[in-house]
């Protein structure tokens, strides 16, 4: 092509790799800036000498974060509610997509419609939480998973992908004599993995980083999952409980450092992940967009 | 049993869960609405026990702590929308003339990765690097001798502070259905374009853009049914006392109204009829998009 050799051209290339390498700088400089405040010393830290790389490096601030007991808890209560929300919102959104994804069914326009509908306007935040209380959840597990299981847009996006599985396989699996349910368990899902890995992450990732929820439908501290335990330290209502403690003057970890290495050991996690999954992710929203 | 019920019964017999969940769980509470007209008993039940008429609504109608989160809300919602909807685009323009492919790949997934981050995780890295003691940000204005400055206290700084992390958070996710629409354009389309004479500048001009608008209009669309659906999490934790001028919005105000000072009724008052203008926006926007571009979301 003719215009990559003007210079105008090359000036342009010079000029959008610049932009594209401070985009991906600045997305990447706060985790690092935190991981190496997490990892150094309390003089480099309160000194405000720490940038890319710690300073004094030690695993101290860690060694402290898992030491204590909320936090702990907090982690076993992040990854139980998480598997149940993320089990449970699957089962529904499968049972729920799979039926309305066929376009003969009777009824299916005014039911895709009466779940749409939730989508433009919804209870608000005070008639769900009276609703949740009134049915007895609060302090259980339940008012954190079940009101919120069915997302309108997940449940979309599954019925786009199965509306894209060619028919002809199905109505052979019918002549074989096999069930709907059945057919949904052998034949459709097998052929979903990449919706199914991708709802499963999203349904994950919200899971796992919900604090609003417990906020409001756990009175008992010790049913907290981690990242309501993260936002009483940031927020910082309750540092002197959680952290604050061990982060005395004269120690050698600074409470910056303890902060920073909680956040780190939340987003861990998901960083860990993300490299192997980020591929279904994307492929979760183009399968969306290609209705769109 | 009629042979259609027993060729399809299976299909009914799945709905049932699914269906009992939406009337508990989504259309309980938008029965639960009618609070707003009923006074709420402590004990008694969600749904109030006596009728009160607009009396909660003519209450926040003459509240001026209501209008100062509305306007607050308002205001928010449109920087947020005219930043947050541009800046993906040029992204993903800028992000397409990058070369090699597998480069390109590794910045995208840079870019969305944020979006999979905890909003805390985000107010906490701000509060990090924001800090007026230690945070970066405070120490690189010290060396051009400015004195610290309380970013998270401070009303006007608010705004600044909740659009650019949104932008970091969301913009390479928002990118992605650019991405894909850019990636299906015809190459025909440039090689002709190319053999008229046009140079690139004139080719992301007359062939890239207009192949995209579609995509882009949709989305406009879109974001603007759900303009008013900000990010409450964030602007909860990012919400001081000391910058409520600017940081409280209709959602933080029915949280402190309902679930901090129990007055379940005015709140639920107050979140109906922000729900009722998200409503219209909506299908203010379904409609122009009907008009103009034939798509729809019902």
């Amino acid at each position: 092509m003719l215009y990559r050799r003007s210079t105008g051209f090359k000036w342009f290339m010079a000029f959008n790799s610049f932009v594209m390498l401070c985009i991906t700088a600045s997305i990447l400089f706060p985790f690092l800036h935190l991981l190496s405040v997490s990892l150094s010393d309390s003089g480099a830290v309160v000194g405000g000498r720490v940038g890319l790389l710690p300073k004094g490096f030690n695993l101290e601030a860690y060694a402290r974060v898992f030491q204590h007991p909320s936090i702990i808890a907090g982690f076993k209560n992040s990854i139980i509610q998480t598997m149940i929300g993320t089990a449970i919102g699957l089962f529904l959104l499968t049972i729920c997509a799979y039926p309305l994804s066929k376009r003969a069914l009777k009824g299916r326009k005014p039911l895709v419609l009466f779940i749409m509908f939730t989508m433009f306007f919804s209870g608000g935040l005070i008639p769900t939480y009276m609703l949740v209380k009134s049915l007895g959840l609060i302090d259980s597990i339940w008012a954190i998973v079940l009101p919120f299981s069915i997302t309108p847009y997940y449940l979309l996006l599954m019925m786009t992908y199965f509306q894209g599985i060619p028919e002809e396989i199905e109505e052979s699996a019918m002549l074989d004599g096999l069930n709907p349910f059945r057919i949904l368990m052998q034949i459709v899902l097998p052929l979903s993995k990449p919706i199914l890995a991708a709802i499963t992450l999203f349904l994950t990732v919200y899971y796992w980083n919900n604090w609003f929820n417990s906020m409001i439908y756990l009175n008992s501290t010790e049913r907290h999952p981690v990242m309501m335990i993260i936002r009483n330290i940031i927020v910082g209502s309750d540092l002197a409980g959680n952290v604050g403690q061990v982060g005395d003057t004269g120690d050698r970890v600074s409470t910056a450092s303890l902060k920073a290495a909680a956040i780190m050991s939340t987003t861990l996690p998901i960083m860990v992940l993300f490299p192997f999954t980020q591929k279904y992710f994307a492929k979760g929203v183009m399968i969306g967009s290609v209705k769109g | 049993m009629s042979p259609y019920l027993k060729r399809n019964y299976h299909y009914y017999l799945m709905l049932v869960l699914p269906i009992a969940y939406f009337l508990i769980f989504k259309y309980g509470p938008i029965v639960g609405n009618v609070l707003a007209f009923r006074k709420y008993v402590p004990g008694g039940s969600m749904y109030g026990e006596e009728w009160v008429g607009l009396r909660y609504f003519k209450m926040f109608w003459n509240d001026p702590s209501f209008w100062s989160a509305f306007q607050n809300s308002l205001v928010l919602s449109i920087l947020n929308l005219v930043i947050s909807f541009t800046f993906p685009i040029i992204f993903a323009l800028l992000l397409n003339e990058i070369l090699g492919k597998k480069i390109k790949t590794l910045i995208q997934t840079i870019s969305y990765f944020p979006n999979f981050v905890a909003v805390i995780v985000v107010v906490g890295i701000l509060k990090e690097l924001l800090s007026p003691t230690n945070g970066i940000a405070n120490d690189f204005l010290g060396y051009f001798g400015v004195d610290p400055i309380f970013f998270m206290n401070e009303a006007d700084w608010f705004r600044t502070i909740y659009i650019t992390s949104d932008i970091w958070q969301f913009m390479g996710w928002n990118a992605i259905i650019y991405t894909a629409a850019l990636s299906s354009v015809d190459t025909q389309l440039y090689e002709a374009a190319e053999m008229d004479g046009a140079g690139r500048w004139r080719q992301t001009i007359s062939v890239t853009i207009p192949q995209i608008l579609p995509t882009i209009s949709v989305v406009l669309i879109i974001s603007l049914g759900s303009m008013l659906a900000l990010g409450f999490e964030k602007v909860l934790l990012l919400y001081t006392p000391s910058n409520s001028t600017t940081s409280d919005i209709i959602d933080t105000f029915v949280f402190r109204m309902g679930l901090q000072n129990n007055n379940y009724s005015y709140a639920t008052a107050v979140g109906l009829f922000g729900g009722l203008i998200g409503l219209m926006l909506v299908s203010a926007g379904n409609y122009l998009s009907k008009k103009i571009s034939g798509f729809s979301l019902y």
